[in-house]
Protein backbone atom coordinates (compact mmCIF):
# COMPACT_ATOMS: atom_id res chain seq x y z
CA UNK A 1 0.00 0.00 0.00
CA UNK A 2 1.26 3.25 -1.01
CA UNK A 3 0.98 6.40 0.50
CA UNK A 4 -1.76 7.83 -1.62
CA UNK A 5 -3.58 4.46 -0.35
CA UNK A 6 -2.62 4.47 3.06
CA UNK A 7 -3.71 8.22 3.24
CA UNK A 8 -7.19 7.79 1.82
CA UNK A 9 -7.90 4.34 3.99
CA UNK A 10 -7.15 6.61 6.88
CA UNK A 11 -9.15 9.29 5.93
CA UNK A 12 -12.57 6.55 5.09
CA UNK A 13 -11.53 5.53 8.92
CA UNK A 14 -11.27 8.70 10.28
CA UNK A 15 -14.31 9.84 8.44
CA UNK A 16 -16.44 6.68 9.83
CA UNK A 17 -15.23 7.66 13.40
CA UNK A 18 -16.40 11.58 13.22
CA UNK A 19 -18.66 11.62 10.25
CA UNK A 20 -17.07 15.01 9.47
CA UNK A 21 -15.10 15.50 6.29
CA UNK A 22 -12.64 18.35 7.54
CA UNK A 23 -12.26 17.13 11.53
CA UNK A 24 -11.42 13.47 9.61
CA UNK A 25 -8.81 15.33 7.01
CA UNK A 26 -7.56 17.14 10.49
CA UNK A 27 -7.20 13.79 12.01
CA UNK A 28 -5.47 12.03 9.45
CA UNK A 29 -2.98 15.35 8.65
CA UNK A 30 -2.39 15.44 12.51
CA UNK A 31 -1.99 11.52 12.62
CA UNK A 32 0.48 11.31 9.83
CA UNK A 33 2.50 13.80 10.65
CA UNK A 34 2.67 12.16 14.37
CA UNK A 35 4.40 9.09 12.69
CA UNK A 36 6.71 10.67 10.92
CA UNK A 37 7.97 12.36 13.67
CA UNK A 38 8.36 9.00 15.05
CA UNK A 39 9.34 6.47 12.85
CA UNK A 40 10.18 8.68 9.77
CA UNK A 41 7.20 7.23 8.13
CA UNK A 42 3.85 5.43 7.87
CA UNK A 43 4.35 1.44 7.89
CA UNK A 44 1.50 -0.04 8.14
CA UNK A 45 -2.43 1.06 7.76
CA UNK A 46 -3.05 -0.55 11.70
CA UNK A 47 -0.94 1.61 13.04
CA UNK A 48 -2.13 4.57 11.23
CA UNK A 49 -5.57 3.96 12.00
CA UNK A 50 -4.41 3.29 16.08
CA UNK A 51 -3.15 6.61 16.55
CA UNK A 52 -6.17 8.17 14.36
CA UNK A 53 -8.42 6.50 17.13
CA UNK A 54 -6.07 7.66 20.05
CA UNK A 55 -6.52 10.93 18.64
CA UNK A 56 -10.02 11.04 18.34
CA UNK A 57 -9.77 9.62 21.03
CA UNK A 58 -7.68 12.44 23.11
CA UNK A 59 -10.63 14.74 21.20
CA UNK A 60 -13.52 13.31 23.04
CA UNK A 61 -11.87 13.18 26.33
CA UNK A 62 -11.10 17.14 26.30
CA UNK A 63 -13.95 17.78 24.87
CA UNK A 64 -15.81 15.99 27.54
CA UNK A 65 -19.07 16.54 25.99
CA UNK A 66 -19.92 14.81 23.25
CA UNK A 67 -23.48 14.90 21.40
CA UNK A 68 -24.93 11.81 19.08
CA UNK A 69 -28.02 12.35 17.54
CA UNK A 70 -30.30 9.62 18.25
CA UNK A 71 -31.00 7.29 15.23
CA UNK A 72 -34.60 6.54 16.28
CA UNK A 73 -35.03 10.53 16.24
CA UNK A 74 -34.82 10.64 12.45
CA UNK A 75 -37.26 9.81 9.92
CA UNK A 76 -36.50 8.14 6.98
CA UNK A 77 -37.72 7.35 3.50
CA UNK A 78 -39.36 4.32 3.72
CA UNK A 79 -39.39 1.88 1.17
CA UNK A 80 -40.64 -1.77 0.05
CA UNK A 81 -37.62 -2.03 -2.05
CA UNK A 82 -34.20 -3.17 -1.63
CA UNK A 83 -32.70 0.59 -2.75
CA UNK A 84 -30.95 3.44 -0.85
CA UNK A 85 -29.93 6.63 -1.74
CA UNK A 86 -26.29 7.64 -0.62
CA UNK A 87 -28.30 10.71 1.38
CA UNK A 88 -30.34 7.42 3.36
CA UNK A 89 -27.48 5.54 4.13
CA UNK A 90 -25.40 8.61 5.21
CA UNK A 91 -28.51 10.49 7.58
CA UNK A 92 -28.55 7.16 9.36
CA UNK A 93 -24.27 6.28 9.36
CA UNK A 94 -24.43 9.72 10.87
CA UNK A 95 -27.05 9.11 13.67
CA UNK A 96 -25.46 5.68 14.65
CA UNK A 97 -22.69 6.09 17.71
CA UNK A 98 -18.97 6.51 17.22
CA UNK A 99 -18.78 2.94 18.46
CA UNK A 100 -21.05 1.40 16.25
CA UNK A 101 -20.00 3.61 13.23
CA UNK A 102 -16.23 2.50 13.76
CA UNK A 103 -16.85 -1.90 14.39
CA UNK A 104 -19.32 -1.64 11.42
CA UNK A 105 -16.75 -0.07 9.13
CA UNK A 106 -13.54 -1.79 9.92
CA UNK A 107 -15.77 -4.93 9.84
CA UNK A 108 -17.41 -4.39 6.15
CA UNK A 109 -15.21 -2.19 4.76
CA UNK A 110 -11.54 -2.73 5.76
CA UNK A 111 -13.14 -6.71 6.68
CA UNK A 112 -11.72 -7.02 9.96
CA UNK A 113 -13.16 -9.80 12.26
CA UNK A 114 -14.90 -8.41 15.04
CA UNK A 115 -11.63 -10.30 17.31
CA UNK A 116 -9.42 -8.18 14.85
CA UNK A 117 -11.71 -5.05 15.85
CA UNK A 118 -11.45 -6.23 19.31
CA UNK A 119 -7.85 -6.05 19.64
CA UNK A 120 -7.05 -3.12 18.03
CA UNK A 121 -9.64 -1.27 19.96
CA UNK A 122 -9.31 -2.82 23.53
CA UNK A 123 -12.95 -4.19 24.18
CA UNK A 124 -14.07 -7.44 24.52
CA UNK A 125 -15.32 -9.58 21.20
CA UNK A 126 -18.55 -10.17 22.76
CA UNK A 127 -19.00 -6.24 23.06
CA UNK A 128 -17.46 -5.65 19.34
CA UNK A 129 -20.40 -8.11 17.86
CA UNK A 130 -22.87 -6.25 20.01
CA UNK A 131 -22.02 -3.42 18.03
CA UNK A 132 -21.83 -4.58 14.81
CA UNK A 133 -25.49 -5.93 15.26
CA UNK A 134 -26.82 -3.15 16.42
CA UNK A 135 -25.76 -0.71 13.65
CA UNK A 136 -26.81 -2.95 11.34
CA UNK A 137 -30.13 -3.17 12.79
CA UNK A 138 -30.27 0.80 13.14
CA UNK A 139 -29.50 0.55 9.61
CA UNK A 140 -32.48 -2.02 8.47
CA UNK A 141 -34.77 -0.55 10.37
CA UNK A 142 -33.85 3.10 8.78
CA UNK A 143 -33.92 1.64 5.18
CA UNK A 144 -37.51 0.46 5.95
CA UNK A 145 -36.25 -3.06 5.41
CA UNK A 146 -36.40 -4.49 8.88
CA UNK A 147 -35.06 -8.03 8.49
CA UNK A 148 -35.77 -8.39 11.92
CA UNK A 149 -39.38 -7.91 11.06
CA UNK A 150 -39.20 -10.00 8.33
CA UNK A 151 -40.71 -13.09 9.47
CA UNK B 1 -41.99 -8.44 0.54
CA UNK B 2 -38.71 -7.44 -0.32
CA UNK B 3 -36.05 -8.26 2.92
CA UNK B 4 -32.52 -6.89 3.33
CA UNK B 5 -30.31 -9.68 3.82
CA UNK B 6 -26.78 -8.73 5.40
CA UNK B 7 -24.40 -9.07 1.87
CA UNK B 8 -26.78 -6.28 0.59
CA UNK B 9 -26.79 -4.01 3.92
CA UNK B 10 -22.58 -4.58 3.59
CA UNK B 11 -22.83 -4.04 0.15
CA UNK B 12 -24.32 -0.44 0.64
CA UNK B 13 -22.08 0.62 3.47
CA UNK B 14 -19.02 -0.24 1.37
CA UNK B 15 -20.33 1.48 -1.59
CA UNK B 16 -21.16 4.67 0.72
CA UNK B 17 -17.43 4.67 2.19
CA UNK B 18 -16.13 4.46 -1.07
CA UNK B 19 -17.68 7.48 -2.00
CA UNK B 20 -15.67 9.29 0.73
CA UNK B 21 -12.35 10.10 -0.04
CA UNK B 22 -9.89 12.78 0.98
CA UNK B 23 -9.39 16.16 -1.50
CA UNK B 24 -6.53 15.75 -3.90
CA UNK B 25 -5.79 19.46 -2.27
CA UNK B 26 -5.21 17.78 1.52
CA UNK B 27 -3.82 14.74 0.17
CA UNK B 28 -0.87 16.92 -1.56
CA UNK B 29 -0.39 19.18 0.99
CA UNK B 30 0.38 16.50 3.81
CA UNK B 31 2.25 14.58 1.68
CA UNK B 32 4.55 17.81 1.27
CA UNK B 33 4.83 18.56 4.48
CA UNK B 34 5.53 15.52 6.17
CA UNK B 35 9.12 14.70 5.77
CA UNK B 36 9.70 18.47 7.41
CA UNK B 37 7.46 16.70 10.59
CA UNK B 38 10.58 13.53 10.20
CA UNK B 39 13.02 13.28 13.13
CA UNK B 40 15.70 10.77 12.07
CA UNK B 41 15.36 7.85 15.16
CA UNK B 42 19.42 6.44 15.50
CA UNK B 43 17.78 3.17 17.43
CA UNK B 44 14.58 1.30 16.31
CA UNK B 45 13.79 0.47 19.46
CA UNK B 46 10.99 -1.20 18.29
CA UNK B 47 12.61 -4.26 17.00
CA UNK B 48 13.71 -5.07 20.85
CA UNK B 49 9.89 -5.41 21.20
CA UNK B 50 9.34 -7.35 18.62
CA UNK B 51 11.32 -9.64 19.78
CA UNK B 52 10.09 -9.88 23.00
CA UNK B 53 6.91 -10.41 21.48
CA UNK B 54 7.64 -13.07 19.70
CA UNK B 55 9.06 -15.14 22.53
CA UNK B 56 6.08 -14.33 24.67
CA UNK B 57 3.80 -15.40 21.76
CA UNK B 58 5.62 -18.99 21.23
CA UNK B 59 5.90 -18.97 25.41
CA UNK B 60 1.97 -18.91 25.05
CA UNK B 61 1.78 -21.19 22.30
CA UNK B 62 3.58 -23.59 24.11
CA UNK B 63 1.26 -23.55 26.90
CA UNK B 64 -2.03 -23.23 25.19
CA UNK B 65 -1.04 -26.64 23.65
CA UNK B 66 0.06 -27.97 26.74
CA UNK B 67 -3.90 -26.48 27.86
CA UNK B 68 -5.13 -28.22 25.38
CA UNK B 69 -3.11 -31.36 25.56
CA UNK B 70 -4.46 -31.63 28.95
CA UNK B 71 -8.36 -31.47 28.06
CA UNK B 72 -8.17 -34.37 25.35
CA UNK B 73 -11.46 -35.09 25.20
CA UNK B 74 -12.94 -38.54 26.82
CA UNK B 75 -15.15 -41.38 25.24
CA UNK B 76 -18.15 -39.29 26.84
CA UNK B 77 -20.92 -38.18 24.70
CA UNK B 78 -20.98 -35.28 26.38
CA UNK B 79 -17.38 -34.45 27.01
CA UNK B 80 -17.20 -35.30 23.47
CA UNK B 81 -19.94 -32.40 22.30
CA UNK B 82 -18.94 -29.72 25.40
CA UNK B 83 -15.51 -29.59 23.92
CA UNK B 84 -16.74 -29.62 20.27
CA UNK B 85 -18.48 -26.34 21.51
CA UNK B 86 -15.84 -24.82 22.82
CA UNK B 87 -13.68 -25.55 19.93
CA UNK B 88 -16.40 -23.64 17.41
CA UNK B 89 -16.09 -20.70 19.94
CA UNK B 90 -12.49 -20.50 20.07
CA UNK B 91 -12.30 -20.44 16.43
CA UNK B 92 -13.64 -16.60 16.97
CA UNK B 93 -15.30 -17.21 13.60
CA UNK B 94 -18.05 -13.91 12.77
CA UNK B 95 -21.63 -14.39 12.41
CA UNK B 96 -22.26 -15.31 8.87
CA UNK B 97 -25.83 -13.69 9.95
CA UNK B 98 -26.26 -10.32 12.29
CA UNK B 99 -29.63 -9.93 14.01
CA UNK B 100 -31.39 -10.64 17.35
CA UNK B 101 -34.53 -12.48 16.25
CA UNK B 102 -33.75 -16.28 15.44
CA UNK B 103 -36.43 -16.61 13.60
CA UNK B 104 -34.98 -14.09 10.87
CA UNK B 105 -31.88 -15.90 11.34
CA UNK B 106 -33.36 -19.30 10.42
CA UNK B 107 -34.59 -17.42 7.25
CA UNK B 108 -30.79 -15.78 6.54
CA UNK B 109 -29.03 -18.37 7.13
CA UNK B 110 -30.56 -20.34 3.98
CA UNK B 111 -31.57 -23.84 4.56
CA UNK B 112 -30.80 -24.39 7.94
CA UNK B 113 -32.44 -28.35 7.49
CA UNK B 114 -34.14 -27.61 11.06
CA UNK B 115 -35.34 -24.91 13.68
CA UNK B 116 -32.67 -23.47 15.72
CA UNK B 117 -35.41 -21.63 17.51
CA UNK B 118 -35.97 -23.42 21.14
CA UNK B 119 -39.43 -24.23 22.27
CA UNK B 120 -38.45 -22.58 25.85
CA UNK B 121 -36.12 -19.32 26.01
CA UNK B 122 -35.42 -19.50 29.42
CA UNK B 123 -31.97 -21.05 28.76
CA UNK B 124 -30.92 -17.88 27.01
CA UNK B 125 -32.44 -14.98 29.95
CA UNK B 126 -29.82 -12.72 30.37
CA UNK B 127 -28.23 -13.19 27.04
CA UNK B 128 -28.23 -10.98 23.59
CA UNK B 129 -28.73 -12.75 20.92
CA UNK B 130 -26.35 -10.78 18.05
CA UNK B 131 -26.13 -13.36 15.19
CA UNK B 132 -25.48 -17.00 14.20
CA UNK B 133 -23.41 -18.70 11.97
CA UNK B 134 -23.11 -22.14 9.93
CA UNK B 135 -21.24 -25.10 11.52
CA UNK B 136 -20.50 -28.51 11.31
CA UNK B 137 -20.51 -31.51 14.25
CA UNK B 138 -19.05 -34.49 13.37
CA UNK B 139 -19.64 -34.08 9.19
CA UNK B 140 -23.02 -32.82 9.74
CA UNK B 141 -24.58 -29.53 9.72
CA UNK B 142 -25.18 -27.33 12.65
CA UNK B 143 -25.59 -23.60 13.48
CA UNK B 144 -23.69 -21.60 16.07
CA UNK B 145 -26.18 -18.85 17.58
CA UNK B 146 -23.71 -15.55 19.11
CA UNK B 147 -24.79 -14.88 22.43
CA UNK B 148 -23.39 -11.53 24.76
CA UNK B 149 -24.25 -11.44 28.33
CA UNK B 150 -26.56 -8.75 28.80
CA UNK B 151 -25.19 -7.43 31.91
CA UNK B 152 -21.69 -8.89 31.57
CA UNK B 153 -21.05 -8.30 28.33
CA UNK B 154 -19.24 -11.93 28.06
CA UNK B 155 -19.88 -13.47 24.38
CA UNK B 156 -21.28 -17.33 24.81
CA UNK B 157 -22.65 -19.28 22.04
CA UNK B 158 -26.05 -21.60 21.52
CA UNK B 159 -25.02 -24.70 19.50
CA UNK B 160 -28.06 -26.32 17.86
CA UNK B 161 -28.01 -29.53 15.63
CA UNK B 162 -30.07 -32.07 14.28
CA UNK B 163 -30.68 -34.72 17.14
CA UNK B 164 -28.83 -37.49 17.21
CA UNK B 165 -28.46 -41.25 18.87
CA UNK B 166 -25.67 -40.60 20.07
CA UNK B 167 -26.86 -38.33 21.99
CA UNK B 168 -28.33 -41.18 23.80
CA UNK B 169 -25.40 -41.73 25.64
CA UNK B 170 -25.49 -37.84 27.31
CA UNK B 171 -25.10 -38.78 30.50
CA UNK B 172 -24.22 -35.38 32.30
CA UNK B 173 -26.22 -32.29 30.42
CA UNK B 174 -23.97 -30.07 32.73
CA UNK B 175 -19.99 -30.35 31.90
CA UNK B 176 -17.34 -28.02 33.44
CA UNK B 177 -14.33 -27.63 30.96
CA UNK B 178 -12.39 -25.12 33.12
CA UNK B 179 -13.81 -21.78 34.13
CA UNK B 180 -16.05 -23.05 31.68
CA UNK B 181 -19.72 -24.30 31.45
CA UNK B 182 -21.71 -26.60 28.83
CA UNK B 183 -25.15 -27.40 29.50
CA UNK B 184 -27.26 -29.41 27.16
CA UNK B 185 -30.46 -30.14 26.27
CA UNK B 186 -32.78 -32.43 24.19
CA UNK B 187 -35.34 -30.03 22.38
CA UNK B 188 -37.88 -32.39 20.04
CA UNK B 189 -35.94 -33.55 16.98
CA UNK B 190 -32.96 -31.11 17.80
CA UNK B 191 -29.91 -31.12 20.48
CA UNK B 192 -28.87 -27.63 22.25
CA UNK B 193 -26.04 -27.12 23.56
CA UNK B 194 -24.85 -23.52 25.58
CA UNK B 195 -21.68 -22.23 26.35
CA UNK B 196 -21.25 -20.30 28.98
CA UNK B 197 -17.67 -17.97 29.78
CA UNK B 198 -15.95 -18.71 32.97
CA UNK B 199 -17.11 -16.10 35.37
Amino acid sequence: MNDRELLQAGFKYAYALCHNHHEAEDLVQQAWFRLHRKYGKVETKALLFKTIRNLIMDRIRRDKVVSFESVEDREFASSAEVRASKDDVEAILSGLRREERESLYLNVVEGYTAQEIADQTGSPRGSILSLIHRAKKKLRDGLGNSFDRAN
Amino acid sequence: MVMMDDDTLDRLVWEYYEGVTMSEDAMKRILHEAPLHTVVVPFHRRSVFRWTAAAAAVAMMAVTAVGVAGFKPSAGESTRLAHQVLDVYDHHLDPDVYSSDLQSIEWGLNHTDFSIVPSDYSHLSGYEVVGARKCQYSGKKAVQVILVGEESGKEGCLYVLPYDKAFDRIREPDVWVGNNHVSMWRDGDRMFALYEPGK
